[in-house]
């Protein structure tokens, strides 16, 4: 049953510090037919695997054997002239052009001029299974759709080989699932796909082959089927971890009403379901999980606490508050890059940006430079953010680390509420065990915490009580032992309990 | 990872501009170099192509720029109002708000000097020079305000409001000197001169170097203390790098940009009094040769940067006072100065570009 790999890594080494290999000795194949994943952690060295096979670096020791033949990727124009294609996880696409310029400035010449009409475009995305419309500019296009101008990219060019680089981080589940469809037929019709990702649940669901990478080993590669999940984790982390178990809470109880919310309202628009008569209140020592499909009233909540839109109609009410009447509130949001951290300001800037302008920082309108330095120095180390000093910048550190540093300045803030938001989006397992387990313990030791999330399974082990919204509303409350089945019922509108 | 999907000009500004301050950040000096002596070697090429000497072409320039204390004042002369408009450009650009305006404010500025100045009995004395400075500035900050105000409560692009503004201040300045300002009897398209006690004093014997240099050093380092040692700055800092990161953290987006605007159009207007005040001690129409947008050049090649733009300042006016010796020794057209200030902001685009292609900014 196994054809002869199309493309094979052989005993690859890579090091960008000597004596620091981030690949060692990794052998691998690629046959055609298969959507093979490649798993791992984050730097466990496979966004550089990729890297190597695209022609961006070259292997130190070790090459690419091309259907038994040997050869070398200087550049992507070798590995595109030897039917490799790549879509990466940032698009390269001319943002203000059309699909149908996008396509004809990546494609050979030899095909330009099959592309010229966009009739012949769009029926040539069809065969493929990608329903586009050439005429729209891509900057215009959800991400979804400007992902299937990439993999046309690679198609037209004839690739063989495709290389997706983290391709699902940016799809909901709808449009994962209607991504893996497409992956699916592109296999069927005779090319290897190689997806590097550490979402697990999609590749049990929808990979044939399986690799997994650890700190720049290859652990194991074989066929999915009849692996459990727990065996990938174990590989991908190094040791144990019970993905299921929840979260011990203090047993303690609950305490005060930290967080009110009574009746908010906030009027739907054609992007927002708007808010229907919110009532929550958040206690001292609890975690509240909202459960519920994106797009039904979170980012509103969110919104709401924190303060960047008042409610219509309603009360938010907090122990402490500041001067305008925003509650105060420690606050991961859903957008990392944008909203959680100024990309580039230092690390220790980042840390206290909360308080950056209040004593002991600054004095007289002065920044205390010594001050923030030393508290940034003992955040870092309490939140074991890998850096290699807190004067660098969080652009240039790992999406766990530059979490941790959002999360440090949350748990700092000096009010018992902390509301999260996708706290663990794009993170791997062991950055996002990490963040659960702060949140969980910081409710532990008192904190309210508020845990938006569209991941269920992390809901389900932290919370103490879930309230689940749909279409704006709070349409149920259970508790820590609810079944799965009965919040998803809630999720779709289904049973109204 | 959501990205807005919102395509145009402000985006794109927005975007070239983060690059390039991170472009800035890593081996920027080098870069900068590479630009400033690629642009002077071919510059001297062209005047080669002209059939002059390029060792004697360099050396008129050299000593034309500082080979005397007259060729050294004139420098710094020049130096002096593209400082003031980069400092201008540079403290809105930094807090996110794309201030293409200097030009007009700079204009402004020079009315609220002259006004004072020409108006108020000359008997004040040296009273004039403070309140005419500060009338310039309050001028300047005026024509700021109006952009930034217009962007906060109705929502207009300040790239385009700026920009268009200015030409609203050059012609203010044309309508002044051709009417209300213009002395009795005068067919000139100037002002009056200003009283004695209005204007800057001299610094240096045997030049006309005034104090104005001076204002815009000390001016240069404040916006640098301001910057990175007051919590005025990092949050002006945080708002411009990531306005939702910042108000997230409760900093008020919009008093920043309003403050800024402010004291970006004062440092612009501040910028025309001086040259009214210090260099022509009237108000001449056509007075600013494009000083507005050399700030913005300046600031840019500058890194943004206080100090970063008191050097390019210094380079674009030692080729203004080199060039105009090229042209009263060699008789070489002074217009090559333009050739010479311009060439390097083209190498430094082409070679952060090329940088940008392959991946290293």
């Amino acid at each position: 049953m196994k054809a002869k790999p199309f493309l094979a890594l052989t005993a690859v080494t890579k090091s960008f510090v000597p004596g620091f290999p981030v690949l060692q000795d990794v052998s691998l194949g690629f046959r055609k037919g298969e959507v093979h994943a490649i798993l791992g952690e984050n730097g466990a060295g496979k966004s550089t695997l990729l890297n190597i096979l695209f022609g961006m670096h070259q292997a130190d020791a070790g090459g690419i054997l091309l259907a038994g033949r040997e050869v070398v990727h200087h550049s992507p124009a070798d590995a595109i002239a030897n039917r490799i294609g790549m879509v990466h996880q940032h698009f390269k696409l001319v943002r203000s052009f059309t699909v149908a310029e996008n396509l004809r400035l990546a494609a050979p010449p030899a095909i330009r001029p099959s592309l010229r009409r966009h009739a012949d475009i769009a029926r040539l995305a069809k065969g493929f299974g990608l329903d586009i419309d050439p005429r729209a500019v891509v900057a215009s296009l959800p991400l979804s759709m400007q992902q299937r101008v990439e993999i046309l990219k690679a198609l037209i060019n004839q690739a063989e080989l495709i290389l997706f680089d983290e391709p699902t981080t940016i799809l909901n589940p709808a449009e994962i699932e209607a991504f893996y469809a497409v992956l699916r037929q592109i296999a069927a019709e005779g090319r290897a796909v190689v997806v590097v990702t550490h979402h697990l649940n999609e590749v049990i669901a929808h990979a044939q082959h399986a690799s997994v990478i650890r700190r720049g080993q290859l652990i194991s590669s074989g066929p999915v089927a009849g692996r459990a999940r727990e065996d990938f984790v174990r590989e991908m982390v190094g040791h144990e971890v019970d993905l299921s178990a929840p979260l011990p809470n203090s047993g303690l109880g609950r305490g005060a009403a930290e967080l009110s919310l009574r009746d908010v309202t906030l009027a739907p628009t054609p992007s927002s379901s708007g808010l229907k008569h919110m009532s929550l209140d958040v206690h001292a020592g609890e975690v509240v999980g909202i459960a519920g499909v994106e797009g039904n009233g979170q980012r509103e909540l969110f919104d709401i606490v924190a303060g960047l839109r008042r409610p219509d109609a309603g009360s938010v009410q907090a122990r402490r508050q500041h001067a305008d009447g925003r509650p105060v509130a420690g606050l991961v949001p859903e957008d990392r890059h944008q909203e959680g951290l100024v990309l580039d300001l230092p690390v220790s800037v980042n840390l206290l940006l909360n308080k950056i302008g209040e004593a002991p920082y600054a004095r007289g309108g002065r920044l205390m430079h010594g001050k923030i330095t030393a508290q940034a120095e003992r955040m870092r180390a309490d939140s074991d953010v890998r850096a290699r000093s807190v004067h660098v910048t969080p652009r240039i550190l790992s999406g766990g680390n530059q979490q941790k540093i959002v999360l440090a300045r949350a748990l700092n803030e000096d009010a018992a509420i902390v509301v999260v938001y996708q706290p663990t989006r794009g993170l791997d397992v062991a950055a996002s065990e990490e963040v659960l387990r702060r949140l969980r313990a910081a409710a532990n030791a008192g904190k309210a915490v508020l845990f938006i999330s569209s991941n269920l399974d992390e809901i389900m082990r932290i919370s103490d009580r879930i309230v689940i919204f749909y279409a704006g509303q709070a349409v149920g409350e259970v508790g820590r032992d609810a079944s799965r089945a009965a919040v998803g019922a809630l999720m779709t509108g289904g049973a109204h309990a | 990872m959501s990205e807005e999907a919102k395509p145009g000009l402000e985006m794109n500004w927005r975007a070239v501009i983060a690059a390039w301050l991170r472009g800035m950040a890593r081996g920027y000096a080098v870069v900068v170099l590479l630009a400033f002596g690629g642009s002077l070697v071919i510059g001297l090429a062209i005047l080669a192509a002209l059939g002059v000497s390029p060792g004697q072409a360099a050396q008129v320039m050299l000593s034309g720029a500082f080979g005397s204390r007259m060729a050294i004042g004139d420098t710094l002369i020049f130096m002096t109002p593209r400082l003031m408009t980069a400092l201008a450009a540079l403290i809105a650009i930094r807090c996110g708000f794309y201030n293409l305006g200097g030009e007009g404010q700079l204009q402004l500025g020079a009315i609220g000097a002259v006004l004072p100045a020409t108006m108020l009995p000359p008997s004040w004395g040296h009273l004039l020079l403070p309140l005419s400075l500060l009338s310039g500035a309050v001028f300047g900050a005026v024509w700021g305000l109006i952009p930034a105000a217009l962007k906060l409560w109705r929502g207009t692009n300040e790239i385009i409001v700026t920009l268009m503004m200015n030409f609203i201040g050059i012609y203010l300045v044309k309508y002044l000197v051709e009417g209300p300002l213009q002395p009795a009897g005068s067919n000139f398209n100037m002002s009056a001169q200003v009283a004695s006690g209005a204007r800057l004093p001299l610094l240096l014997a045997g030049t006309q170097l005034h104090l104005g240099v001076v204002l815009a050093l000390v001016l240069a380092a404040a916006l640098w203390a301001l910057l990175y040692h007051t919590t005025y700055g990092v949050k002006l800092r945080a708002a411009g790098l990531s306005p939702r990161a910042a108000r997230l953290q409760g900093m008020p987006l919009s008093r920043l940009i309003l403050s800024s605007m402010g004291i970006s159009g004062a440092i612009a207007g501040l910028g025309g009094a001086i040259e009214v005040l210090g260099v022509q001690y009237r108000l001449i129409e056509g007075f600013s040769s494009d000083f507005g947008f050399d700030g913005l050049a300046v600031a840019l090649l500058g890194g943004l940067e206080p100090l970063g733009s008191v050097v390019v300042a210094l380079y674009f006016g030692a080729i203004n006072s080199g060039t105009i010796a090229l042209q009263s020794v060699l008789s070489i057209p002074a217009a090559i100065a333009l050739v010479l200030s311009g060439l390097p902001i083209v190498l430094l685009a082409v070679i952060q570009g090329y940088r940008f292609m392959k991946g290293r900014i």
